[in-house]
């Protein structure tokens, strides 16, 4: 599973800038979603705010949906849910063209950002998740997310200048997983520490 | 397919990210840059209501009535309905770019055309964002060959937008493009340079061949196709395309020669009119239309005839005589015949010299041979005996063939979905229909509304059966499937054909102005026929019937197909009302009273493109109301014939089978014109007046006015003393000819929108 690593591809400094000023922000709509079920959304171009698909979000476009992995039209976002006890995993990924990569949001908070997608070659990986996921060419993370209630968001960052969809997938985890997630995400800081620590004193 | 996207992460720009109305965030991102666009169209292009990426992998479709465009995925014979996308009101014609990464609907009553952008490599079909305005009523659309010029037919203001695909906005506006441009066809001689083509435009209704040549005989009138100039964008002429001397099929009389039926054996001819489509094939551009033989005397085999007519597009003249398809079934020897009416749209494939031509009211399509610039109808290769008819579903409008020429799509109108053809086998078959949009909930207003468009709009129509789990009944509408109402009445408007009838010369009347369309019930008609002889709509079962030779819709108690009350009891005159009838049902609504629903609540008047508050039109109607036009066109049908009784009311008829009380002498009847003659040969009636005319969107139909086509302008209307003067006791107002000027111009701009003046 990825985490936050396409943080340091863009730039952790402005997306730090961005948060701050976007802290506070709120989408207008909020709408419930159900965990375990993957949800497409629709986005038009880099910087313009990702909706539901049509007609189920009435301001979001037509979402072109394959016949493989079972998958819902977001409805307006910010996509709302309560986390349960043990934490839940918000899963992020781009659909059919390796164009586009995302920043999340939880009540206007910036969350995390999904890598930058690879371009050479292009590839697409089609309308089913499951499958894209599956490609390192295709920008895609997750990240654990708290107990209690969210409110999502996704603007993307770079896009296809004629817009396309992505698609994300809110699951709970069960406990022992996310003791592990937690765990190893302190061990890959702690490392991470020490990593550039040692830099620094090889300088 | 290629189409603009996103070829790598190249450059730096500025992206802002916003959430809410204050806050924003700006920072540096890689961006993609969009590679050029090197698709294009191959051979010929032409208008339809339906359209194919150049690599034949997405078909798009118009849904008028669902306001609405069905976008598929065909790629593969994949046949999956991406989306159906919202757009503005009565979208009848869509474009795409070669690529298909822009997809242009005319949306008729909206006067825009809709931009839809689509990206389908990465998943998403944008909503429109963008509804350019163009003229009124657009209709047509083509786009050129290299994909960067899309051509509006506005059908209404008689012009054509000229629209920048790279801007998506209209670069100029073509105006004088003729009346009532429809059609759209674009040469292409394969380059990338589309300034060397030419763009061919069809006027829908024919005009009268010459000054003063009134309407009735069967080459009164000529049609014509307008040439535009890629270059310059500018009109550069007209084709003119003449009528055919001889149709193939015979008369027994001469109306207007005075020989009364049952003389002999007359040839028939016949002029092209309601010229919706063209398109071209191997320097040659081909119309069908409806060929209008309005002379008499009439059986049901000499009013229309299903012609195609055909012209060199390198002189622009005229090919020959136009090829009347009905003579091939005439000359099939098999006996059951179905006779290819209303011929409505073209398309030819684009590696073999064959065509196909769908036929709106037979329900069917059939198939072209091309040789230079003659085409001959196709038998069926496994059935000789017969013309190959390909069934589509009901009332085909378009046509488009996918490149490769595996697969030919149908959209049909009433249908509201597509039939889809294999090319690959002989003969052609079908493979599938896709449902472009919902149909009318059964059971509603809206479903009985739809069963009698159906209806009108067929020349066979399908019926419930006898008893349930019978065969069906068709066949009804017309002898051999020769004629439906929408023949003489495209879309319940009028072809403007002035008809040899039993009375005499009628032109045929818009049924928008049947009913009082302000009024929600409907309840409110006008005296129908000009000589007010019909109080209801059942009364036409003498025109399906006599007209059309079909057995018509009313029945004896029955129900079979063989007993239906004879036409003298269907005559109004004769104290027996039609409306509680046994009828015909489709789906358990009554055939007569679907088809009553459809003239109420389902015809829409045409839009004018005068503005309502032009200072000519002000002035106009002040002096229409100064000179009491209002005493006979007033009222919210714009005239003053009604119904005022309660069928039957045999002694509201007078001998002549007129209602009298409707009539109006204005002084538009001379009994030694040429074509005031009857049917069968006889003076025609007129003596009495007749109901006056409706002005609802009168200014659709130029060039031929009053019952016979006597005036072929509405100045020549107001020329007409006697008539000027009906409203102020035969005082003449309006001798000052810049006032009679201003009230046309007040006619001209009259329609739905207008406030009506009430009758005094």
């Amino acid at each position: 599973m990825k985490t936050i690593r396409g943080f340091a591809r863009v730039g952790v400094m402005a997306l730090a800038m961005t948060g701050a000023l976007l802290a506070g922000t709120r989408t207008a709509s909020a709408a419930p979603i159900n965990l375990e079920t993957w949800y497409e959304f629709t986005f038009i171009g880099a910087g313009q705010p990702a909706a539901g698909c049509f007609p189920t979000d009435p301001n979001g476009d037509f979402c072109v949906f394959g016949a493989g992995t079972p998958v819902q039209p977001a409805p307006a976002p910010a996509w709302t849910f309560v986390a349960p006890t043990g934490g839940a995993v918000l899963t992020v990924t781009d659909l059919f063209e390796s164009h586009d990569g995302f920043l999340i949001f939880d009540f206007g908070i910036p969350l995390f950002i999904t890598p930058p997608p690879s371009e050479n070659p292009p590839f697409s990986c089609g309308a089913d998740p499951v499958v894209c996921l599956a490609s390192n060419r295709i920008s895609h993370a997750s990240f654990l997310l708290a107990a209690g209630a969210h409110s999502l968001s996704i603007t993307p960052y770079v896009t296809d200048p004629d817009g396309g969809v992505g698609a994300f997938q809110v699951s709970a985890v069960p406990e022992p997983t996310s003791l592990v997630l937690v765990g190893s995400g302190i061990l890959g800081l702690v490392a991470r520490a020490r990593r550039r620590a040692s830099e620094r004193r090889t300088r | 397919m290629s189409r603009a996207r996103m070829t790598g992460l190249k450059g730096i720009v500025l992206a802002a990210v916003t959430f809410g109305a204050t806050t924003a965030a700006v920072f540096l991102l890689p961006q993609a840059t969009p590679s050029a666009q090197t698709a294009r169209f191959d051979g010929p292009i032409s208008s339809q209501p339906l359209a194919l990426t150049a690599d034949g992998a997405t078909l798009a479709v118009a849904n008028p009535d669902n306001n609405s465009v069905t976008i598929f995925d065909v790629q593969a014979d994949h046949f999956t309905k991406l989306a159906e996308v919202p757009v503005q009101t009565e979208p009848n014609g869509v474009a795409f770019t070669p690529g298909g990464d822009k997809l242009y609907v005319a949306n008729t009553v909206s006067g825009t055309v809709s931009l839809i952008k689509l990206n389908l490599a990465n998943g998403i079909i944008q909503r429109p964002r963008l509804h350019i305005p163009v003229g009124t009523e657009p209709y047509g659309l083509a786009m050129s060959p290299n994909g960067r010029t899309l051509y509006v037919t506005n059908a209404r203001s008689n012009s054509v937008s000229v629209i920048d695909v790279l801007q998506d906005r209209v670069i100029k506006t073509i105006f004088n493009a003729g009346i009532e441009p429809r059609g759209i066809a674009i040469t292409n001689d394969g380059d990338s340079d589309d300034n060397d083509e030419t763009v061919y435009v069809t006027q829908f209704l024919s005009l009268p061949s010459a000054p003063g040549v009134s309407d009735g005989a069967d080459n009164a009138k000529v049609a014509f196709v307008t040439t535009i100039s890629a270059a310059t964008n500018t009109v550069t002429g007209s084709v003119r395309l003449n009528p055919l001397a001889d149709t193939g099929f015979t008369a027994t009389g001469d109306s207007l020669a005075r020989i009364p039926p049952n003389s002999g054996t007359f040839v028939t001819g016949a002029y092209p009119n309601q010229l919706n489509n063209i398109a071209i094939k191997g320097g040659f551009a081909f119309v069908p239309n409806t060929g209008a033989s309005p002379n008499g005397p009439f059986r049901f085999d000499v009013n229309t005839q299903s012609l195609l007519s055909v012209f060199n597009t390198a002189t622009n003249t005229e090919s020959g005589t136009p090829l009347n398809m009905h003579l091939a079934v005439k000359n099939q020897t098999n006996p059951v015949k179905t006779f290819i009416t209303q011929p409505w749209a073209i398309a030819f494939a684009h590696h073999s010299d064959t065509g196909f031509v769908a036929a709106a009211a037979s329900n069917l399509l059939v198939k072209l041979a091309i040789v230079g610039g003659a085409a001959t109808v196709q038998n069926d290769p496994s059935d000789t005996t017969r013309v190959l008819q390909i069934p589509t579903g009901k009332n085909p409008r378009g046509i488009v063939i996918n490149a490769d020429d595996t697969r030919m799509y149908v959209m049909n109108y009433v249908g509201r979905n597509v039939t889809v053809v294999d090319l690959t086998t002989s003969p052609e078959h079908v493979i599938t229909t896709l449902q472009s949009a919902a149909l009318p909930l059964p059971g509603t207003q809206a479903a009985a509304i739809h069963i009698g468009k159906e209806l009108f709009n067929s020349s066979q129509g399908e019926f419930d059966p006898v008893t349930p789990g019978g065969p069906v009944i068709t066949r009804r509408m017309s002898q051999a499937g020769w004629g439906a109402c929408s023949t003489c009445h495209p879309n319940g408007l009028t072809d403007n054909v002035v008809w040899i009838f039993p009375p005499g010369p009628r032109r045929s009347i818009p049924l928008n102005t049947d009913f009082d369309q302000t009024d929600p019930t409907r309840s409110h008609m006008r005296a129908l026929n000009w000589s007010a002889s019909r109080d209801e709509e059942e009364d036409f079962e003498g025109n399906i019937r006599a007209v059309s030779g079909g057995q018509g819709l009313l029945i004896n108690a029955d129900g079979s197909q063989s007993n239906t009350p004879p036409l003298s009891d269907v005559d109004p005159a004769n104290g027996k009302p039609n409306t509680p009838r046994l009828q015909l049902t489709v789906n358990g609504v009554g055939a007569w009273d679907a088809i009553k629903l459809y003239e109420q609540f389902g015809i829409r008047s045409p839009i004018s493109p005068v503005s309502k508050t032009e200072p000519d039109v002000i002035a106009g109607n002040a002096l229409f109301r100064a000179a009491n036009c209002q005493q006979c066109h007033g009222g919210p049908q714009w005239t003053s014939s009604a119904i005022r009784f309660i069928p039957p009311n045999p002694a509201a008829f007078n001998a002549n089978g007129e209602i009298l009380s409707e009539l109006r002498q204005v002084g538009t009847f001379d009994p030694t014109a040429f074509n005031e003659v009857r049917n069968n040969a006889a003076p025609a009636l007129g003596a009495n007046g007749f109901a006056p005319a409706s002005l609802l969107s009168v200014f659709a139909y130029s060039q031929t006015f009053f019952h016979g086509g006597a005036a072929e302008s509405l100045d020549q209307v107001l020329n007409n003393v006697q008539h000027r003067s009906a409203g102020t006791s035969g005082v003449d107002t309006l001798s000052n000819a810049a006032d009679r000027q201003k009230i046309v111009r007040f006619i001209q701009s009259i329609d739905a929108a207008t406030p009506p003046i009430p009758i005094p």
